[in-house]
C-alpha cells in the first residue's frame, strides 16, 4: 500500500485530471463507441469541436469546416467528468476533491471500457495534474509576503518600485531519468472568488512518458508512483502558514 | 521511476517579493488567464457547451453554472450547506415550477450571492428565489424580522428589511456593495437573522 499524501480538510485543489494518451490517434467511430459504453455515468453529454476558418484572399468568400474533437461527459453539477478523445481519455474533478482513489477508480472503469473498444493500445504518455488556488486573505490595503505562502516564486535584480502587482511563471524538470517522467510546475496570482482574498495559483502538472503497451496493473502502479511525486512535490512548493490555511 | 524524489531543484526565495491584491475584474488576471493558456483549457473542459437551446435546457445549464462557480469555492464551504445549496438550485431552477415569462438568474448574480455568503457567513443559511429580472434573492424570516437582499451583479446588493424592535418596527432598504452590507445591517443587530 502507496503511503496516501497528508489529510487537508480544505484543501485547496479547484480541479485535478489524469490523462491517459494514446501513441497514435483513434478515429472518430472509435471515440463514439468508447464514450457510449460510459455515458451512463453522467448527465450530460457534449461534442467537442474545432473549427477553422478559410478566408480567400482573392475575395470575401470565407469558408468554414468543424471536425469534431472528442466527446465531453459530466454529472449533472460538472465536478465530475470524463473526456474522450481521438488522442485519449481524461478523467476530470473539480473540487471538492473526493480523494485519489475516487478518481482514479473512475479513471479504471472509464480505461476498461475504452480496452473493450481499442485493445490494449500503446500508450504515449501518462498524466496526472493538480490545479490548486491557495486563497490568502488580505485586508484593506495590506500587502502579502509570497515567500510567506509559496516556495516557488519569481525573483527580478530590483526592478520597479513598491510590491509586484502580479506574476505568472512556468518551469519543467525532469523527474526520473530513466523513465524521461517530468513536472511542469506553474504558478501565478490569480483573482480569488473568495472577497478578500488573493489567490495564488500552484498547479503541478506530471507527465511520464510510455511509448508501449502497458498491462493495467503496472500503469496504476506507475500512477501510485506519479502520486507520491504529486504530493511531495506540493509539500516542498507551500509553507507552514499555506498549511495553517487549509488544515481548516 | 523512483518512489522518493531526488530532485534539487531548490527554490530561490527573494525576501522582497511582495503581492498586492488584484483590482476587481482588471486586467492583470485577464492577462494571466492569456498567459496560463494551458492552465486555463483545462479549466474551461468543464464548461458547457452553448447549443441555443429551450427553456429546460437552459434552466438545466443555469444550475450547472452555479454550481460549477460553487466548485472554485468548495473548499470554503461546508458539505452539508453545499448539498443544501444544490438542493436549493435544483428546486428554484425547475423547469415545471418555472415561469417561462421570466429570465434566468444571471451567472453574475449568483456570483454575489455566493461571495455575499462567504463574507457574512451566516450561521442560519437563507431561503433562495429570484425576481423576473434574472436576479436571485436570499431571505431570512424570524418570526416578524424579515430580511430580503437581491443579488446584481459586480456583488452590489439590494436589500429590503423588515425588524422589530422593543419599541417599533422598523422598515428599511438600500443599495450597496456586499462589503458594505454587514455595516448597513449592523443598527438592526443582524443575529436575529443569521444566528
Amino acid at each position: 500500500m502507496m503511503p496516501a499524501g497528508k489529510f487537508y480538510p480544505k484543501a485547496p485543489i479547484v480541479e485535478a485530471a489524469f490523462e491517459l494518451r494514446f501513441a497514435r490517434s483513434v478515429d472518430w467511430d472509435t471515440v463514439s463507441k468508447i464514450a457510449d459504453r460510459i455515458k451512463h455515468q453522467y448527465s450530460t453529454d457534449e461534442t467537442e469541436q474545432e473549427f477553422e476558418a478559410l478566408i480567400n484572399p482573392q475575395g470575401a468568400q470565407v469558408q468554414h469546416r468543424s471536425r469534431p474533437l472528442g466527446r465531453r461527459l459530466f454529472s449533472k453539477d460538472r465536478t465530475e467528468g470524463s473526456l474522450v478523445r481521438l488522442s485519449g481519455i481524461s478523467t476530470i474533478q473539480l473540487a471538492p476533491y473526493p480523494g485519489w482513489e475516487v478518481v482514479l477508480d473512475r479513471l479504471k472503469r472509464d480505461y476498461k471500457a475504452a480496452k473493450k473498444v481499442v485493445g490494449g493500445r500503446e500508450i504515449a504518455q501518462l498524466g496526472v495534474r493538480f490545479i490548486n488556488r491557495i486563497d490568502v486573505p488580505v485586508f484593506q490595503d495590506a500587502q502579502i509576503r509570497i515567500a510567506d505562502f509559496l516556495l516557488v516564486e519569481p525573483s527580478h535584480p530590483g526592478i520597479g518600485v513598491g510590491p509586484l502587482r502580479n506574476y505568472t511563471l512556468q518551469f519543467e524538470r525532469l523527474l526520473d531519468a530513466e523513465t524521461g517522467a517530468f513536472v511542469r510546475i506553474s504558478s501565478g496570482t490569480v483573482e480569488s472568488p473568495v472577497p478578500k482574498h488573493l489567490g495564488l495559483l500552484l498547479d503541478v502538472d506530471i507527465i511520464c512518458p510510455i511509448g508501449q503497451a502497458m498491462p493495467d496493473e503496472q500503469l496504476w502502479n506507475l500512477l501510485q508512483t506519479m502520486r507520491i511525486y504529486k504530493n511531495e512535490i506540493f509539500e516542498r512548493c507551500i509553507t507552514d502558514r499555506t498549511r495553517e490555511l487549509i488544515a481548516g | 521511476m523512483r518512489e522518493a524524489i531526488t530532485t534539487d531543484f531548490a527554490p530561490r526565495i527573494s525576501s522582497s517579493t511582495w503581492a498586492t491584491p488584484l483590482p476587481k475584474g482588471g486586467l492583470p488576471s485577464a492577462a494571466i488567464d492569456d498567459r496560463l493558456t494551458n492552465i486555463r483549457t483545462w479549466t474551461s473542459l468543464s464548461s458547457k457547451v452553448d447549443k441555443g437551446r429551450g427553456l429546460p435546457e437552459q434552466l438545466f445549464d443555469t444550475a450547472a453554472d452555479f454550481k460549477m462557480f460553487t466548485s472554485k469555492v468548495a473548499m470554503h464551504l461546508e458539505p452539508a450547506w453545499r448539498t443544501k445549496l444544490f438542493s436549493q438550485l435544483d428546486s428554484l431552477l425547475d423547469p415545471d415550477e418555472w415561469d417561462p415569462e421570466d429570465l434566468p438568474p444571471a451567472a453574475l448574480s449568483f456570483r454575489t450571492l455566493l461571495r455575499m455568503l462567504l463574507l457574512l457567513r451566516p450561521a442560519r443559511k437563507p431561503g433562495l428565489g429570484a425576481d423576473h429580472e434574472g436576479h436571485l434573492i436570499a431571505a431570512w424570516t424570524t418570526d416578524e424580522n424579515r430580511l430580503t437582499v437581491t443579488c446584481l451583479q459586480g456583488d452590489q446588493v439590494r436589500y429590503v428589511l423588515k425588524r422589530k424592535l422593543p419599541d417599533e418596527a422598523v422598515r428599511s432598504a438600500g443599495d450597496c456593495s456586499i462589503a458594505f452590507l454587514p455595516t448597513a445591517l449592523h443598527a438592526y443587530e443582524p443575529h436575529v437573522w443569521f444566528e
